[in-house]
């Protein structure tokens, strides 16, 4: 009978202290991620995070979580503005198969191009051989060069109170009641 | 003292052995590559490979010595097994369970903006060009980048047009393509109603349905089509694939399933966004009164609105509450002119 007393204290102990201060690491989605002083859109800013920054997160209340970012400033950041998903690491090039024959997927290696907007050559060459008009080819170029400023979408949430402008009030406010 | 002595001494011999393994290796390939100089030198075809410093186990990309048809079949160690005399029965099984595999594995974001690119221009073409109203673009991009900055985006850029076409559709593309059409809009109510369809397909981007259904075409041909080589090398190749892509988007549609969990991510994402979630579910009721009889080409490559209301129904009252979220009907009236 003791020896199980002692192990339940242990246990508890275990509970009230290891896994409370067990954080969750977790990271920027996107660039200008706001870091708020309380769990509401309608406080100070403390910092502005960039994508793939890591933060510590704990405690969630309403859609805000409360976290340390990386360099040791804590506050509230909008739960869906984060992903416990690392950035992903450069892929390993199938080297192996392709060594097998001679198809070169070297296309895999380049992962930094596909972040560079406009249609790509191959798209272009597409339309060349595919009798595609040069008006749909502008289009889809003007469609690719379209950009919406951070402080555009910012604005265009903030009015419409939606993200992290859900909530623009006090750290009591009921959730909207998400069910999970 | 002594354990750091067995450390020291455990470090030197590895280090010592990989340095030997490195020149063992060289040396193996350097001897390979003389007995394949004398056996082809007594043949009639040319060699394969060319000079000492090419690393026979690494590609060939600037082999000039190569036949350049022979080497889209065959090459590398294949054709080291066929200079040891493995037969090209046996080879080609090897090659095409390699292209099994191969078309298995991820398609690269590049890849998929090559694809994403080229079905992108016959969306547009097909459906009229772009809606000339930067008023309205401007919009829908905003609220589509609203979803898009709380998804579980994986690098990609989204994009977002309005089409010139009457006809009620919309489309994703890999890459980040996302269209809606002019007579879509003319038949939504509310911001809420907008961002469920534009939810859905951007899911289908996220979730990689389109890619996902090529893929398993290709599993069951047995071929690896899909290459940025491939195109680059055979622009007739490429577009027997983008033939392929078309069909899939345009006539048959993608699998049911896939429809089905396109609009369980498109609410959550709504709801991620702060949406009401029942901007989808309304947009299928109206969709579905709007049409009657007269079958919406967006029916034929989907499943049928009252499966897909039934399921969006049951997921949203067990997972959501319909009651919060914003719906926004004066913002998308002031915007789309109603």
């Amino acid at each position: 009978m003791k020896f199980f007393q002692i192990i339940f204290i242990q246990l508890l102990f275990l509970y009230m202290t290891v896994i409370p201060s067990t954080a969750l690491e977790m990271f920027a989605k996107t660039d200008n991620v706001k870091v708020f002083a309380s769990n509401n859109a309608g406080s100070k800013v403390i910092k502005i995070l960039k994508k793939n920054d890591s933060v510590n997160a704990g405690k969630k209340i309403g859609r805000f979580v409360y976290a340390e970012t990386f360099d040791k400033k804590f506050g509230w950041i909008f739960e869906f503005s984060l992903t416990a998903t690392a950035p992903a690491k450069k892929k390993t090039s199938d080297k192996f198969l392709d060594d097998l024959t001679t198809d070169n997927y070297a296309s895999r290696d380049s992962s930094t191009k596909a972040n560079v907007r406009g249609l790509t050559e191959i798209s272009k060459q597409y339309a060349a051989t595919n009798k595609i008009s040069k008006k749909t080819v502008e289009t889809a170029e003007k469609m690719e060069k379209h950009k919406i400023t951070d402080s555009e979408l910012d604005s265009f949430l903030k009015q419409g109170k939606l993200g992290e402008y859900i909530e623009t009030e006090d750290v009591n406010k009921p959730d909207l009641k998400i069910k999970r | 003292m002594k354990k750091n002595l067995i450390l020291f001494l455990i470090f030197t011999l590895a280090v010592f052995n990989s340095a030997n393994s490195a020149n063992f290796f060289k040396k193996f390939e350097k001897s390979i590559k003389k007995k394949l100089k004398e056996e082809t030198a007594q043949s009639e075809e040319k060699a394969p490979l060319e000079t000492s410093d090419t690393n026979l186990f690494t590609e060939d990309k600037d082999n000039k010595t190569v036949d350049n048809e022979k080497s889209d079949k065959s090459g590398g160690l294949l054709e080291l097994g066929k200079k040891f005399g493995i037969k090209d029965k046996t080879l080609d099984i090897i090659s095409s369970s390699v292209g099994v595999i191969k078309s298995q594995q991820e398609i690269s974001i590049e890849e998929e903006n090559d694809i994403g690119g080229s079905l992108a221009l016959e969306i547009i073409q097909r459906y009229d060009g772009a809606y000339n109203n930067e008023i309205i673009n401007d919009y829908v991009n905003l609220v589509g980048q609203s979803i898009v900055k709380y998804s579980d985006n994986t690098g990609l850029e989204f994009k977002f047009l309005v089409l010139n076409s009457d006809e009620i559709n919309a489309f994703a593309a890999p890459g980040g393509y996302v269209f809606i059409t002019k007579g879509l809009l003319r038949i939504i109510q509310n911001e809420s109603q907008l961002a469920g369809v534009l939810a859905h397909e951007i899911a289908h981007i996220t979730q990689r349905h389109i890619l996902k259904t090529l893929q398993r075409g290709k599993f069951l041909e047995n071929l690896a089509k899909l290459s940025a080589t491939a195109a680059k090398k055979d622009a007739g190749k490429y577009t027997e694939i983008m033939g392929e892509v078309n069909k899939t988007l345009f006539e048959k549609g993608l699998d049911k399933s896939f429809e089905f969990e396109a609009d369980a991510a498109g609410v959550e994402l709504c709801v991620r966004t702060g949406y009401n979630p029942l901007g989808l579910l309304e947009f299928l009721n109206i969709l579905n009164l709007h049409t009657g009889k007269k079958k919406s080409i967006f029916f034929s490559t989907h499943p049928s609105a009252a499966d897909r209301s039934e399921k969006l129904r049951s997921n949203i009252s067990l997972n959501y509450n319909s009651d919060s979220g914003a719906v926004l009907t004066e913002r998308f009236k002031k915007f789309v002119n109603k």
